[in-house]
């Protein structure tokens, strides 16, 4: 129990440490470079070893689960969410639940079986921000959930399958980014600001993915943005960084609004701006509406049923379009993608880093929690559309990736590419696909670690990343090129790596949603993946080493970080439930019962 | 069998790859002495799984503990009883210690996800995907194959690359093909055996490219040194099998879909109608998922992209241009990946396939015939429903089966055609290759589309069996020439026959085995295939084989006859005066091409055992995964008219006919047209060879200048143009026009986009500024205005 307790602080530590050293290492670097870099780091990586603990006791089989409520009006605290087939939201009574006991035996189904578990900080609730809403955007909605609810603001981190292994990666990276910056960045003029900004940026993050609300949730992406701008701006690598960190900045924030009108109008339909109390909410509309049509419509539960849903999603189509496109522009998906390569260019390497693996994240997860696991079944009608935006945004991004010249550029389309294939993972809503999703935001974090910090470490010692100018570095450094293809061939989906695995969760999710003419075409795809990226490797790896080239020498310190990332890539490809047992739950919990939705659907329309 | 041997035999290779770089830190030749260590362990394991499929079951190494109730008398049934709370609980358990042959052994991978377990029928598992190995004849023996050449094929490379820099890459590829060869083939699912199918492709990638350093010039125009070619070989064959792969996926990612499952004894028990474990059944009208296919009208395509896969992997027309490249790579990595065992990967996964395809026409005219079954099922199909599906079906898997035995007669015909005419030993043997994989193919369409299925599919396997020894055998002996003279051109070998007399003599015993002649294990296994081609009536199909039996009688003879008749070249002459006389390869090198001749001369003899093999005490080969359901009798080739008991003895009959030595021997006497007609075309094909090669009487130039010869020349030269179509089409075109993309849309308009909507802007803006005059008397005004407007608007409103 006391580990249970702990957890929920170090929840709240893990983010709280980096948004308070960022000032304090900014301050400091005005007198000392080498402290402020070492803070950082030190930063980075506890805040990493907290989450790291979190998760631990999120996987704990004997947890026991305490609610206790403090007999205060404003003030509630409540330590593990229970065992349940549903989310049960904040301030419960007082009660003791105790898990079951596994036994010797390990075939007892119900141990194996589906749980859901978060750990939570509530930090406090403002209550009536709309008290009795006065114009309702959805009131079909609204009159079949719970017409008497105010719109309070609930704030709060939550760590729950669904966002932990994403927080993890973030943090993860940031530690691992901050070792490599403080090699890279050795030089730089203004460390204060730079590793500084860096803090404030993976503490924005952080704080996106374990926001409990919509509101907070755009408060720490906002949070998240200005960090970001000020370092592409500050520290820009060519003279244009003005105008590309300005225009980085205006699609961002033109994103954000279409967010922001998006994620409040869900919030008014389901009259609720907290994540679980929204899914409660949109639950019960959907079977009290069901109710109501079947005094209408003589066609059976089962269609009663999906006809309710259907309308409700009808509705919400309109806020999922909204919000859609915020992350769209956030993910870089085709045609929203054109800041995208410009800022990877400007920025420097270690900023490049959180830019791609780790910010791109964030909008990815959006999609998932907003979108997909939490409104899903009632926005399937969108699925086809959102897989051709995906699948577009797949094909243009590696084509693109195939004709450039540099090997920046090159990455900054192939990290645009990989994110087409998050979104169709998505935009399938079947248990796969989203599952596969996941794991792949993981691959592709790790991945594109990998492969930015290779991209360092080659700028760094041989001054150029044109393909023309090298060629035959693996004799130089052969351990940086043997890393550089296992996680090149990862990108690609070759086994026994982690992309494989979420690959083929992804086809397998587009296969049970019926697209198959679409999975097909991703799949094909991803041959050209695996074309540039084996080209990039042979153009810069391969073949004899090219005059200029003889005085190459690495340092150990650079190839550290990248050598830990490989071990995830090949121990998570060879067992992948490490990563997927966080989520697998969820998703499954939250989608299978619209498994038989989707058979439905297929019947009734008919045909492949 | 030794315990755990299924997982330890790829385990074991795999280790040893990851563990090479570690030895290779403490001492290079430990590194060496250790990588062939451990592929002669994987081969000791490998065989010692033989005698339990020898002798149909299997004594499991640890008890498995299931719960449920079991069907098969041998299994212990206990209850469990477990008090929780007050109440108590009877749990149904079955303790499992030994089990039939085929096998299949699972653990769970990835929980929770809803994937339907292999549950065996009255067992309970948890959802998720599950690694398994299948214990099972055919997988046994290719692990067999894989493991034994291997082994034989890195002693050989402990003399062919000795002081080559780079031996560590060269073991862990090497070692880690080996596992993942004998992973695949284990696999008993497809996701796993996809794993295995792209470790293979990678290995592949990284062996063809291992010389990618070489400073020498390169042989085509496109690079500038041979190591950026070698580099390019690897790439071409990576990347042509990777399209296979897509097909493949695509394929079986719609069969899981429509199955609920990956694993191939569940898929075979399903394929008809859904005989499996009530628990997890998904389908709502009772009909298996070959079946739910056909009704949707996507078997045919279904089952045309699944065979992609082994398309591009055996490298057969239309996937078949990288072959010849990925003779870049050394010579043992030729001999092991891309002549005894990758290549065969392809042939291996349309015979697993095969009894599952071909299963279901017969089982659903089993239960068309007899109404009873039907019943029993809870099927629900009217007559006319059941007649539509028969027929979709039936003509589904008929499509497969005549694709597949289409594309190997083509592929045959095309690549033995190209060998004629090659001027590298290595590419002759790559031409070869591909040839005799079309005979395999064409064997398995033959006996897909046929009723002696047993037969063409034995055939088919004792041909990979065969050819496997042969081609290894002609790799590494043409290895060790290309090691003597260091020439890979044939033109620039010749009379090396008394030089190297032991390599002479295996590398005679591989050619007249690949040609066919009597009493080698090639003539037995191209006469099951040919017998198969005439047994079943197929008589186009009879004449393409026939025609290629002519055709590789030529180019093998005209190989042996450059290389080893003949004069010595001026090659040879200024090698032998710079670095003395062409010795004989090493004893490292010439002793496992002499224990593969040796195996080659007996291999043929063996066939009634090889078929014993298959077949089982049990003839539960071909019904797999169903026996002891419907008395052992789905996939009976017996007529379907027979009463259950008379079919039975059908079967048995059969079987002993066909493993057993009298039988054989009478076969092979009843078959004596078939085998009169391939020794003519022996001789027609050994002719042409002799005189213009063996004997030098005639000047082949002669032929390949005149004004029709050279034509054909040209074009049989230049691979049909197909490579160069390929070439032109999807590398040139394709960047081409991504580059044109790019400048225009990406750049120009995308983007162009920011700038355009900033200038706006700033237009905008500027006409805009402009209202704002500063002047009061326009300020006063406008507010006057805009009084006026709102209580205009009010009063009106």
């Amino acid at each position: 129990m006391l580990n249970n307790m702990l957890a929920s602080y170090e929840l709240l530590a893990s983010i709280a440490v980096l948004l308070v050293m960022g000032p304090i290492v900014y301050l400091i670097g005005k007198k000392s470079g080498r402290a402020a870099r070492w803070l950082a780091f030190l930063a980075a990586g506890t805040s990493m070893v907290l989450l790291v603990h979190v998760g631990i006791i999120l996987l704990d089989p004997y947890a026991v689960t305490l609610t206790i409520t403090l007999n205060s009006s404003t003030w509630t605290y409540s330590f593990i969410y229970a065992y349940g087939s549903q989310y049960i939201p904040y301030a419960l009574q007082f009660n003791v639940q105790l898990y079951p006991f596994t036994t010797t035996l390990n075939t007892i189904p119900w141990v194996y079986s589906s749980f859901d578990r978060s750990i939570a900080y509530p930090m406090f609730t403002v209550y009536e921000v709309i008290p009795n809403p006065t114009f309702k955007l959805a009131s079909v909605i609204s009159q079949f959930s719970n017409p008497l609810a105010n719109l309070s603001i609930d704030a709060g981190l939550i760590a729950d399958g669904l966002s932990y292994p994403i927080a993890m990666l973030i943090s993860g990276l940031g530690a691992l980014v901050m070792f490599y910056a403080a090699f890279y960045m050795k030089d730089v003029e203004s460390p204060g600001s730079f590793f500084g900004n860096m803090l404030l940026f993976v503490g924005g993050m952080l704080g996106v993915l374990l926001a409990t609300n919509v509101i907070e949730f755009f408060l720490f992406w906002e949070v998240m943005l200005i960090p970001s701008y000020i370092l592409v701006n500050q520290f820009g690598l060519t003279e244009k960084r003005g105008i590309t960190a300005l225009k980085y900045f205006l699609w961002t924030t033109f994103g954000s609004v279409f967010m922001f009108i998006g994620l409040f109008m869900m919030g008014v339909s389901l009259n609720s701006f907290n994540f679980q109390q929204m899914y409660i909410n949109l639950a019960t509309a959907q079977t009290t509406y069901a109710t109501y049509l079947a005094g209408y419509i003589p066609y059976g539960t089962t269609f009663n049923l999906w006809l309710s849903l259907f309308l409700i999603g009808a509705i919400l189509a309109i806020p999922a379009i909204l919000i859609f496109i915020g992350f769209a522009v956030k993910m870089a998906l085709f045609p929203l993608h054109t800041w995208l390569p410009d800022t990877y260019m400007e920025a420097p390497i270690p900023v490049v880093l959180l830019l791609s693996a780790a910010m791109t994240k964030t909008a990815a997860y959006g999609i998932a929690r907003f979108l997909v696991v939490y409104m899903g079944p009632s926005v399937q009608m969108l699925t086809v559309s959102l897989a051709i935006v995906a699948l577009i945004t797949a094909v243009y991004g590696g084509i693109m990736a195939l004709t450039q010249k540099n090997l920046k550029m090159m990455l900054a389309y192939s990290s645009m590419s990989q994110m087409g294939y998050i979104l169709f993972g998505f935009a399938m809503i079947t248990v796969f696909g989203v599952n596969g999703s996941l794991l792949h935001i993981i691959n592709h974090g790790i991945c594109m670690g990998i492969w930015f910090m290779v991209a360092g470490i080659i700028l760094k010692t041989t001054g150029t990343l044109d393909f023309d100018k090298l060629g035959g570095l693996s004799e130089k450094m052969p351990a940086t090129a043997a890393i550089a293809t296992i996680a090149g061939l990862s990108v690609a989906g070759v086994p026994p790596l982690v992309g494989f695995q979420s690959e083929w969760m992804i086809f397998a999710g587009g296969s049970m949603a019926t697209q198959y003419l679409l999975t097909g075409l991703l799949l094909a795809a991803t041959a050209i993946t695996l074309s540039y990226y084996l080209w990039a490797i042979r153009r810069i790896f391969f073949g004899p080493l090219k005059e200029g080239l003889e005085k190459v020498q690495v340092p150990r310190s650079l190839v550290a970080p990248m050598v830990i990332l490989m071990i995830l890539v090949v121990v998570l490809g060879i067992a992948p439930a490490i990563a997927t047992q966080y989520f697998t739950p969820i998703v499954n919990q939250l989608l299978t019962p619209w498994y038989g939705y989707q058979q439905i659907l297929y019947l009734l329309l008919g045909g492949p | 069998m030794i315990p755990y041997s299924p997982w330890l035999v790829w385990i074991v290779p795999m280790l040893g790859a990851v563990l090479t770089p570690v030895f290779s830190k403490i001492h290079p030749k430990f590194r060496d002495v250790c990588a062939i260590l451990f592929a002669g362990a994987a081969a000791v394991i490998a065989v010692s799984m033989i005698p339990d499929i020898w002798s149909g079951f299997i004594i499991l190494p640890e008890p498995q503990i299931l719960g449920g109730t079991s069907l098969y008398p041998w299994d212990i049934s206990q209850t469990l009883s477990v008090t929780l709370f007050g109440t108590t609980v009877n749990i149904p358990i079955v303790i499992r210690w030994m089990s039939l042959v085929p096998f299949d052994w699972t653990y769970l991978w990835i929980p929770n996800i809803p994937l339907n377990p292999p549950a065996p029928l009255g067992i309970w598992m948890p959802q998720g995907l599950y690694a398994g190995v299948l214990v099972d004849p055919l997988s046994v023996f290719m692990a067999n194959v894989t493991a034994c050449i291997g082994f034989l094929i890195m002693v050989f490379s402990w003399g062919y690359m000795h002081g080559e820099p780079d031996l560590t890459r060269y073991w862990f590829f090497m070692n880690f093909f080996i596992g993942g060869m004998i992973f695949l083939v284990l696999a008993d699912n497809l996701i796993q055996l996809f794993i295995g199918w792209e470790i293979v492709g990678l290995c592949s990638w990284g062996l063809i490219g291992f010389w990618h350093k070489a400073r020498e010039k390169s042989p085509v125009p496109d690079y500038v040194t041979e190591g950026e070619y070698n580099a390019y070989c690897g790439m071409k064959a990576f990347v042509t099998t990777k399209v296979g792969d897509v097909a493949l996926l695509i394929a079986i990612v719609i069969i899981f879909f429509v199955s609920g499952t990956f694993n191939f004894a569940m898929l075979q028990q399903n394929a008809a109608i859904q005989f499996a474990n009530p628990m997890y059944n998904l389908s709502t009208n009772g009909l298996g998922w070959v079946s739910d296919l056909a009704i949707r009208g996507m078997l045919p395509a279904v089952a045309i992209l699944f065979f992609g896969g082994p398309v591009a992997k055996s490298a057969q027309f239309p996937l078949d241009v990288w072959l010849p490249e990925a003779m870049a790579g050394p010579t043992t990595v030729s001999a092991l990946i891309h002549a005894a065992t990758m290549v065969k990967a392809g042939v291996y996964l349309v015979a697993r396939v095969l009894p599952i395809f071909f299963g279901v026409p017969q089982l659903l005219q089993t239960l068309i015939t007899n109404p009873t079954l039907y019943n029993l099922y809870g099927l629900t199909l009217t007559p006319t429903q059941w007649l539509l599906l028969y027929i979709a079906v039936q003509s589904g898997v008929q499509t497969f089966f005549i694709t597949v035995a289409s594309i190997g007669a083509f592929t045959a015909f095309l690549t033995a055609s190209m060998g004629i005419v090659a001027r590298e030993i290595k590419k002759v043997l790559a031409y070869s290759t591909m040839s005799q994989i079309g005979y395999m193919m064409l064997a398995l369409g033959i006996a897909g589309i046929s009723t002696i299925t047993a037969v063409g599919f034995l055939a088919s396997t004792f041909h990979l069996m065969a050819h496997a020894i042969f081609k290894a055998l002609l790799f590494l002996a043409a290895g060790a020439v290309l090691h003597a003279v260091m020439t890979k051109d044939m033109f620039e070998m010749g009379g090396l026959r008394k030089k190297m007399p032991i390599t002479y003599t295996c590398f005679l015993v591989g050619s007249l085995s690949l040609a066919g002649f009597p009493g080698f294990a090639g003539f037995f296994s191209k006469e099951a295939i040919l017998g198969t081609c005439l047994d079943a009536n197929q008589l186009i199909f009879f004449a393409v084989a026939a025609i290629v039996v002519a055709m590789t009688t030529f180019y093998t003879f005209r190989m042996v006859g450059l290389t080893f008749h003949g004069p010595e070249s001026k090659h040879v002459r200024d090698y032998e005066k710079e670095k003395g006389p062409v010795h004989e390869a090493p004893a490292v090198m010439y002793v496992p091409v002499s224990i593969l001749a040796g195996a080659t001369l007996v291999a043929g003899w063996f066939e009634p055992s090889f078929r014993q093999f298959f077949l089982g005490p049990f003839y539960t080969y071909l019904e797999n995964f169903q026996p002891y359901l419907l008395g052992g009798l789905v996939f009976s080739e017996a007529p379907s008219w027979l009463p259950h008991e008379v079919a039975l003895l059908w079967e048995y009959w059969h079987y002993f006919e066909l493993t057993s030595y009298s039988g054989w021997i009478s076969e092979l006497a009843s078959a004596w047209p078939s085998i009169l007609l391939s020794l003519g075309l022996f001789v027609l094909g050994f002719i042409p060879a002799w005189y213009y090669y063996i004997s030098r009487r005639g000047i082949p130039e002669s032929v390949t200048s005149s004004r029709v010869g050279g034509a054909i020349w040209k074009f049989l030269y230049n691979r049909w143009y197909i490579d160069r179509l390929y070439h032109i089409v999807f590398v040139n075109w394709f960047l081409a026009g991504v580059a044109w993309l790019y400048k225009n849309l990406e750049v120009k308009v995308l983007d162009g986009f920011n700038y355009v909507s900033a200038k706006v802007t700033i237009v905008v803006s500027d006409k805009f500024r402009k209202t704002q005059t500063g002047v009061a008397f326009i300020n006063v005004l406008m507010i006057i205005v805009g009084i006026a407007l709102l209580a205009a608007i009010f009063a009106l409103w």
